[in-house]
């Protein structure tokens, strides 16, 4: 094995320290540091103003072997294939002029480091700031049957802890707001930018440390935790999963089912007398949050009554209803959804989505089933978890159409003829490389 | 020409002394006219006599074609006019009372002044009259065109592939956009609105051709007839010689009715072998017929026709289709002897309709979804007439009895997907069971098999006898009608059901429904008195109607209900000169109509609650187990009554130089008409706590005794007929027409009618509010009983101008109709928005909704159901017009060559609602026709 240095030069060292000069005269720092052929490009938008500590780790692909070394530090490596991954701390400010401290990360996968000088370049992103949960994966489509029709049962929510630490899913809210994105009257009171009007609230139960999450790892909520091929040949297994909401119902005609295997989550409320489902066309706001008051107190306080005027062909017709509200201080992470033609506002305010995202284009789309929504990769961790792209914009955050990841792993059907999903990604696009892996094996 | 000319004319000018008060000693002349083919009485024909010196005298014929005027003795000229007959004209000399019967000869088969439109009668009731001329102008496809001729009507494009069911006088449901839209609800009157065909009644009254669907926006939906009386798609023009409608009251010699009555007469005598085709953009039909006359003197005559209509909801999609065959055969004979006329006319008919709908699977996925809905009708009717109109007292003897046989069938599959695995019942009795399970897709069938199987007699009797100077004329008869249904029924796999949803039924047998009989009685005398030239005619009469054989827990056991109707008619004497004439008229009357086997037997509901609901992991299909308790509940409403319609209506009819108009302002009052209302009950079951069961130790599916469980209660709906409709017809309706106007040999004809229709609830309603407070499904628990109108107020005021050219050296009739719909509106009824009290599923019993109460259970609360404001906004639609254009061209001897363009032209402007553009979009819809008669 060869042995290559790569020289993080001199110049380097001037860049930093002009960094440094320049931090006191208010001067930002260029959006791309380099360092020999490496560049790092800072999100846009945000403006680093100084960087209090940065690092590379070069982590062999074949031997798994990590190195780490300061941003301009020298660091030997032998030639190889490696992932590179950025980590920073800095002090930047956002469009709004804001000053805060935050830690960028980002990184690139399979890099060719040879006899030459290192060329490539890493997109940073800001790690998001709140430390907990962030939905990962909202299957709401549902699967079609084998003669093209809807099958409803099989969607689910998958929430990823982004963090460096052990979460916990007790008391975590999935909530579904009660308006559609499609519909837009002018409600009042007007509480959209600080509180969400929601018409179901589940909550994961626990006494708080009953249900930890890793970091890296994420947790299912699924309408129905069973095999859902049993009824559904296309459908897949949810049998699984690590929770459902469940609707006790004993009206045969809208009966739900409870899992044996899959505990339920704690219904707090939800508006409809039968079993509740995922809009499968895309038309709520979903969010995770964490209640801060015993379910009765909640129920309670947190009711309230809107009116609004509808204004259709027939007359305008004042609406009064009554409807359930999360403040939007409790919200541990939102998105929004829509479809293109119909879009008419976003229901969850931009400090929470400044964006929105999809599964098919327009109302009705019948392209939109077997697919989610899923949050992109922006990088894995010295230890191999993904951080996974959260700048409150689901425009951005979101792939968009995506084959569901829990069809990826189990290879189902991704369309109603059952054509099996092959391959799998990290974030429905970036595809886990597991050629490398099998040349590892075979040495 | 001139001479016909000359007739007219004179017919138009009645003479100045006509006022004078005739004494007792001058004579009385009696004319009667009757059809030369048929032997009937020729009504409403203008018969003048005319004095060499020129004075005129004029009169109409009434019901039975007979008329009388007293003149001064002398030699007169006597002329008869009436537009669908030839003018006929004879000397006469008058030295006593005395006696003219005048045969008039059909003029049909003269090409001059046909008669394009309906054309209103001038008896005792107001009715339209629809000629066959009418009926090849207008080239209709089935009976429901006819409808457009009627005061207020409109051209509507067929809708072949779905129910046609009759709106008199009103505006039939509309949404709060004011569209047309089926409302069960309030169906009563078309349900009650008699057809008779050669005085046979179409019997529906043990239709039950549905499936769980029908009640919804489905395919089944819009085809369903059940307790909607005839679908007039099934009803060919073809061999129809007139139709008369009675928008009025009728004559208590017609009875089971709320509404009025259409009266189909066949073409009873020799013709030319006619064939039709007919083309338009979504139907095809063919037709032949003929009559042969079985000897020289025309008294053995038999007629023979079919037809076949093949129609599409859309041409471009044949899966989704109408077809229809009709063949009839009938025999009529005349016999005269002596002062006696014997008439038999028997019939055999056969009317085949065939509703199919299908999605193509081959782009579907294989997607099963179809529909198939026969109905099949033989009828055998007989008609006996003996009339005697010279006898002194008794003048006829009429009897008409007919059997019909129904075979319907209807064919429903459908590929169901239930949603995660869903459970279907697994009993038919009441009790604890357990469900199936479905797993996957499957294709549910559903098949109904009705045998309807009705019949008919009737009898009636004339008489007349003379009081004074008063003339009565009285029909008395009975009639009996039985109808059964000997059909399997629905049928169809439980654990396949037609709908997941679908629970609420199960199969059930029509056979074993008893039969319904209805007797009636009826009784009427129709008077005439002349005081001078003034004619003062009332009909009065009184129909019974029972049920016989029904049982003792109905409430309408062995009870007759009374239907008295009354009409009146004041002719006055012409006034000199101007050669008008003027008649008043006024009716009052009650019509009954018994409910139909389905009201009075309706399905059985079941009520189904979920006791124990476990689906293993490990072995779904084995392992699972959904525990129900079923509860059947019957819904015969054993207090149901006949919906009863009270109809009054005052008209007035002004004749001026050939020149006519009529105003009739019409008002009825149904507030029984049938309806499916919901109702609750309240049930127990067993809450079994599904959380003990433990999976790894099952060896099958969980023993119930081994689960523990919690007694619970809730509530549950279900429906029940009850006479609780409200139908409130009123309008005015109006005709104008002119004489031809002869150079530009067209006449005008103005008719239309305004219609305010109100139809509501007419009992208090149970209304389940939605909402789940804290778990509780509010419905489950709490239903409100509300005293309110949820219904809606129609209007509509639309006119119809129908220019009519004919040139008859050309062979050519030319119409142009400019129908305009005014207006068409409709408004929400105020309703209250507190209930009078609730159900509570603690006890199923009614409890007053006081403050107390809801202070007492603040979910109570919920029960108050908010109407915004601008609900009850009235929603009006802008004018909308249309002109249309219908030309029969004779080309030859042999061949007519129709066409027809409605909606040509359109004035159908966008309008502005609540600041929302509304576009509305008209597309004309034209067809052609050729009949051959050879």
């Amino acid at each position: 094995m060869k042995l290559n240095t790569v020289k993080l030069g001199l110049a380097a060292i001037a860049v930093i320290a002009a960094v440094l000069t320049s931090c006191r005269n208010d001067t930002p720092i260029p959006r791309i540091r380099e360092t020999g052929g490496i560049k790092v490009v800072y999100p846009e938008g945000l403006t680093v103003i100084s960087v209090k500590e940065d690092t590379l780790t070069f982590t062999n692909r074949t031997t798994g072997v990590s190195k780490k070394a300061a941003f301009g530090d020298t660091i030997t490596l032998s030639n190889g294939l490696y992932d590179c991954f950025y980590n920073a701390v800095a002090t930047y400010t956002d469009k709004q002029g804001t000053a805060a401290d935050g830690e960028f990360y980002g990184a690139v996968t399979s890099v060719e480091i040879g006899d030459g000088a290192p060329d490539f370049t890493i997109e940073a992103h800001l790690r998001s700031e709140k430390g907990d949960f962030i939905i990962e994966e909202i299957f709401f489509t549902g699967t079609l049957y084998p003669t093209g029709k809807q099958y409803y049962g099989d969607g689910y929510v998958k929430i990823y802890n982004n963090t460096d630490h052990v979460l916990y899913a007790d008391g975590i809210a999935l909530v579904e707001s009660k308006f559609v994105s499609t519909i837009k009257w002018d409600y009042v009171p007007d509480i959209q930018s600080d509180t969400m009007t929601i018409h179901a609230i589940y909550v994961v139960p626990g006494s708080g440390t009953d249900h930890p999450v890793k970091p890296g790892e994420s947790f299912i909520i699924c309408d129905t935790g069973i095999d859902h091929r049993n009824a559904n040949s296309n459908s897949f297994d949810l049998s699984r999963a690590d929770f459902e909401w469940y609707d006790v119902s004993n009206v045969p005609a809208h009966m739900d089912i409870d899992s044996e295997t899959v505990p339920n989550l704690d219904k707090w409320y939800c508006y409809t007398n039968s079993f509740f489902v995922l809009h499968n066309r895309g038309f709520r706001s979903y969010a995770i949050a964490r209640v801060p008051l015993p379910k009765e107190e909640y129920l309670e306080k947190y009711w309230y009554t809107y009116t609004y005027v509808m204004h259709i062909e027939a007359g305008d017709f004042p609406m009064e209803q009554e409807a359930y509200k999360l403040p939007n201080s409790w919200i541990v992470d939102g998105v929004n959804c829509s479809v293109e033609t119909e879009r008419l506002w976003n229901i969850l305010p931009p400090s929470i989505d400044a964006g929105w995202t999809h599964c098919g284009a327009m109302d009705h789309d019948k392209t939109r089933y077997f697919k989610s929504v899923r949050r992109k990769m922006t990088g894995l961790t010295e230890d191999g978890h993904r951080i996974l792209q959260d700048t409150n914009n689901s425009t951005d955050d979101f792939n968009t159409e995506c084959v569901p990841s829990i069809i990826e792993e189990q290879g189902t059907s991704i369309s109603s003829d059952g054509t099996k999903a092959t391959g799998r990604t990290y974030d429905g696009v970036k595809p886990i490389e597991t050629d490398v892996e099998q040349e590892t094996v075979s040495q | 020409m001139k001479k016909r000319a000359y007739a007219i004319i004179l017919s138009l000018l009645i003479a100045a002394t006509s006022t004078a008060w005739a004494g007792e000693t001058t004579p009385k002349l009696t004319v009667r006219l009757t059809d030369s083919e048929t032997g009937e009485g020729v009504a409403d024909a203008a018969i003048y006599v005319q004095s060499p010196e020129g004075r005129t005298y004029g009169t109409i014929s009434d019901t039975q074609g007979e008329a009388q005027i007293r003149i001064a003795r002398g030699v007169y000229k006597l002329y008869v006019s009436h537009i669908q007959y030839k003018s006929h004209t004879e000397e006469i000399r008058v030295e006593a009372d005395a006696g003219v019967v005048v045969k008039l000869h059909s003029a049909v088969k003269q090409l001059r002044d046909v008669v394009v439109s309906a054309s209103e009668s001038r008896g005792l009731s107001s009715s339209s009259h629809i000629g066959r001329d009418a009926m090849e102008h207008l080239q209709p496809t089935s009976l429901s065109d006819l409808m457009e001729l009627l005061p207020g009507g409109i051209s509507k494009d067929p809708s072949l592939t779905t129910a046609n069911t009759i709106t008199l006088r009103e505006t039939g449901s509309l949404d709060a956009q004011g569209q047309e839209s089926r409302n069960a609800d309030y169906a009563t009157n078309s349900l009650g609105t008699l057809f008779l065909v050669d005085g046979s009644p179409i019997n529906t009254d043990a239709n039950m051709q549905y499936t769980p669907e029908s009640g919804t926006n489905s395919v089944e939906g819009a085809r369903d007839i059940t307790n909607r009386g005839v679908d007039m798609r099934s009803i060919s023009t073809d061999d129809i010689e007139s139709v008369e409608i009675i928008r009025g009251i009728p004559s208590v010699e017609y009875g089971n009715l709320t509404s009025g009555v259409v009266n189909i007469k066949k073409i009873r005598k020799p013709t030319r072998l006619n064939a039709r085709f007919k083309a338009d953009s979504r139907s095809m039909l063919f037709s032949v017929g003929k009559g042969f006359s079985l000897d020289s003197a025309q008294r053995h005559v038999l007629n023979v026709d079919a037809g076949i209509l093949n129609a599409y909801a859309d041409p471009r999609n044949r899966l989704e289709n109408y077809k229809r065959a009709t063949l009839s055969a009938r025999y009529t004979m005349n016999k005269t002897a002596g002062r006696v006329t014997l008439r038999w006319s028997p019939a055999l008919e056969y009317t085949g309709s065939f509703d199919n709908y299908k999605i193509d699977p081959d782009i579907n996925y294989g997607n099963i979804d179809t529909y198939r809905s026969d109905y099949q009708r033989i009828a055998l009717t007989n008609g006996l007439s003996i009339s005697a109109p010279e006898f002194r007292f008794f003048r006829g003897l009429h009897i008409n009895a007919s059997v019909s046989q129904q075979l319907d069938r209807l064919e429903r599959t459908k590929l169901i997907s239930p949603q995660r695995a869903g459970i279907a019942p697994g009993n038919t009795e009441e009790g604890e069971w357990d469900a199936y399970l479905i797993f996957n897709e499957y294709i549910a069938e559903y098949m109904v098999d009705g045998k309807p199987f009705t019949a008919f007699v009737k009898a009636s009797a004339d008489f007349r006898f003379e009081t004074g100077a008063v003339r009565n004329d009285v029909k008395a008869g009975g009639e009996w009608n039985m109808s059964k249904n000997f059909g399997e029924g629905q049928i169809y796999d439980l654990s396949r059901p037609l709908n997941p949803s679908g629970w609420g039924t199960r199969p059930r047998t029509y056979y074993s429904i008893p039969a319904l009989h209805t007797l009636s009685f009826y009784a009427q005398d129709n008077i005439t008195a002349h005081a001078g030239n003034h004619t003062i005619e009332g009909r009065i009469g009184l129909r019974t109607t029972s049920v016989p054989g029904l049982s003792e827990r109905y409430a309408m056991h062995g009870r007759i209900y009374l239907d008295p109707r009354v009409n009146v008619q004041w002719t006055l004497p012409s006034i000199s000169r101007e050669a008008a004439q003027l008649s008043l008229s006024a009716g009052i009357g009650w019509t009954t109509k018994m409910p139909t086997i389905n009201y009075l037997y309706p399905d059985p509901t079941f009520c189904d609650i979920i006791q124990l609901g476990y689906y293993s992991q490990t072995k779904p299909q084995e392992y699972s187990r959904y525990n129900v308790v079923s509860y059947r509940q019957e819904t015969t409403n054993y207090a149901i009554g006949p919906a009863r319609n009270r109809k009054w209506e005052v008209r007035a009819d002004l004749e001026i130089k050939g020149n006519r108009l009529w105003v009739c302002f019409f008002n009825e009052d149904l507030s029984s008409g049938f309806r499916y209302s919901n109702t609750y009950g309240t049930y127990s079951y067993k809450d079994y706590d599904e959380s003990t069961i433990v999976s790894s130790a099952l060896t099958g599916k969980p023993d119930l005794g081994a689960i523990p469980y919690e007694e619970k209660r809730k509530l549950e709906g279900y429906r029940y007929a009850e006479n609780g409709s409200s139908q409130k017809k009123t309008g005015v309706e109006f005709e104008f027409t002119s004489q031809r106007i002869a150079p530009l040999r067209t006449a005008v004809k103005v008719s239309g009618a305004w219609f305010r229709s109100t139809y509501s609830n007419s009992r208090p309603m149970f209304y389940a509010m939605s909402g789940v407070y804290d778990n509780i499904v509010l419905s489950d628990r709490y239903v409100g009983l509300y005293d309110w109108n949820d219904g809606r107020v129609n209007g509509q005021f639309s006119t119809n101008i129908l220019l009519d050219t004919q040139i008859p050296e050309w062979g050519l009739i030319f119409s142009t109709s400019v129908q305009a719909m005014w207006y068409v509106s409709t408004q929400r009824m105020r309703q209250e928005e507190r209930p009078v009290s609730y159900m509570s599923y603690e006890d199923g019993e009614l409890h007053p909704y006081t403050d107390e109460a809801v202070e007492a259970n603040p979910l109570l609360a919920h029960l108050i159901y908010h109407v915004s404001e601008a609900a009850y906004a009235r929603y009006t639609i802008p004018p909308a017009i249309y002109v249309n254009l219908k030309i029969t061209k004779r080309t030859g001897k042999f061949l007519d060559i129709s066409l027809f363009v409605n909606k040509l032209f359109d004035y159908t402007p966008d309008f502005m609602r609540n600041g929302v553009l509304i576009r509305r979009n008209v597309s004309p819809y034209f067809g052609m026709e050729m009949t051959l008669k050879i």
